[in-house]
């Protein structure tokens, strides 16, 4: 939309110039030149155009908006409040992720997942909340697409995964830089696009217990190729950044 | 390309052929160029422009502007023909 503004902007100041050169030299080529400029460019000024790429991601960011009201309930309901788990499960031959959110657990790093259960999942003495985290379709369709396979905890293999799917596919940034210091796992997300910034303000609870939609994205894709349990520690949104650190626990 | 930048190029391409043919045919009346102008404008907003329903107004606007400034050049022209002194 800027870019079109920009150019409506700059035919009317070429219009500008030409009417100015038709006053200097009475040549009636330039008055025409001005007109057509002027016609272009206000139009250009006064529609408001939205291109269809940004009107479906906003669309997009209110569904998502839906989704974690909805998980906000459950939580709510159950009474759940920690920090989730973001834990590799076998379905069938395929593999997948869930997030296990603890509602009475005393070691989050035994939190697996045999086979995908139902709603509440209860291992020994520890009782999860066990929910399909966003990203899961996203792994499943890079995967069938063989963008992503499993590979270990590194950096380099982290960041060219990451890069290929936030950046080539997902284009929710512009790039990624990845560190890893022993089981922490930092995240950068440099250029984001900003529709999930304010989800940690309205649904405090599941982006204290999912992460933000990026954050959740993030550990689905990291748990899915390095088999970790992933848990999202903390986040930072900054003006063009946002910083996820992860921990494989 | 998406829609709007089809548009933008469409219509300064026609401008310019336009601009370039009653030149070369040695018209030199202003009104002419704007009729022209105003009639590529027309079409190619209403075919190409990709507007949403609610700002189809804005678009109003502009034609209704437009169709206005045409309306006293052809009114101008009449009297003209007719030979009134206004």
């Amino acid at each position: 939309m800027k870019r079109f503004r920009a150019i409506g902007v700059y035919l009317t100041c070429l219009s500008i110039a030409f009417y100015l050169a038709y006053n200097v030299t009475e040549i009636l080529l330039y008055l025409a030149f001005s007109i057509s400029c002027l016609l272009l460019g206000t139009t250009l000024i006064v529609i408001p155009y939205e291109e269809r790429e940004v009107s479906f991601i906003k669309g997009l960011a209110y569904l998502t908006y839906d989704f974690y009201a909805d998980i906000e309930k459950l939580l709510k309901e159950f009474d759940a409040n920690g920090r989730g788990v973001y834990t590799p499960v076998n379905i069938g031959e395929s593999k997948s992720v869930r997030v296990l959110i603890p509602m009475k657990v005393s070691d989050l790093s035994s939190a697996s997942l045999e086979r995908d259960v139902g709603l509440v999942h209860v291992s020994g003495e520890d009782v999860y909340i066990n929910l399909i985290p966003m990203g899961f379709t996203l792994v499943k369709t890079f995967e069938k697409e063989g963008i992503i396979a499993t590979s270990e905890l590194s950096e380099p293999s982290v960041q060219d995964i990451l890069s290929r799917c936030l950046v080539d596919l997902l284009e929710i940034c512009r790039s990624v830089d990845v560190a890893l210091i022993g089981r922490r796992l930092t995240v950068t997300l440099n250029g984001p696009i900003k529709e999930f910034y304010d989800f940690d303000k309205l649904y405090p609870r599941t982006t204290n217990s999912l992460g933000s939609p990026y954050a959740s994205i993030i550990a689905s894709i990291v748990s899915y190729i390095t088999e970790n349990n992933v848990k999202v520690v903390e986040e930072e949104f900054h003006r063009r950044r946002v910083i996820v650190r992860l921990e494989a626990v | 390309m998406n829609k709007i930048a089809i548009y933008v190029i469409t219509t300064l391409t026609l401008f310019c052929i336009a601009t370039s043919m009653l030149y070369y045919v040695g018209e030199r009346r202003i009104d002419v160029y704007f009729s022209l102008y105003l009639l590529i404008y027309m079409i190619t907003t209403e075919i190409i422009l990709p507007i949403k329903k609610k700002y189809r107004r804005y678009v109003n606007v502009i034609i209704g502007v437009l169709f206005t400034i045409f309306l006293v050049i052809v009114a101008r022209r009449v009297i003209e023909i007719l030979g009134w002194k206004i």
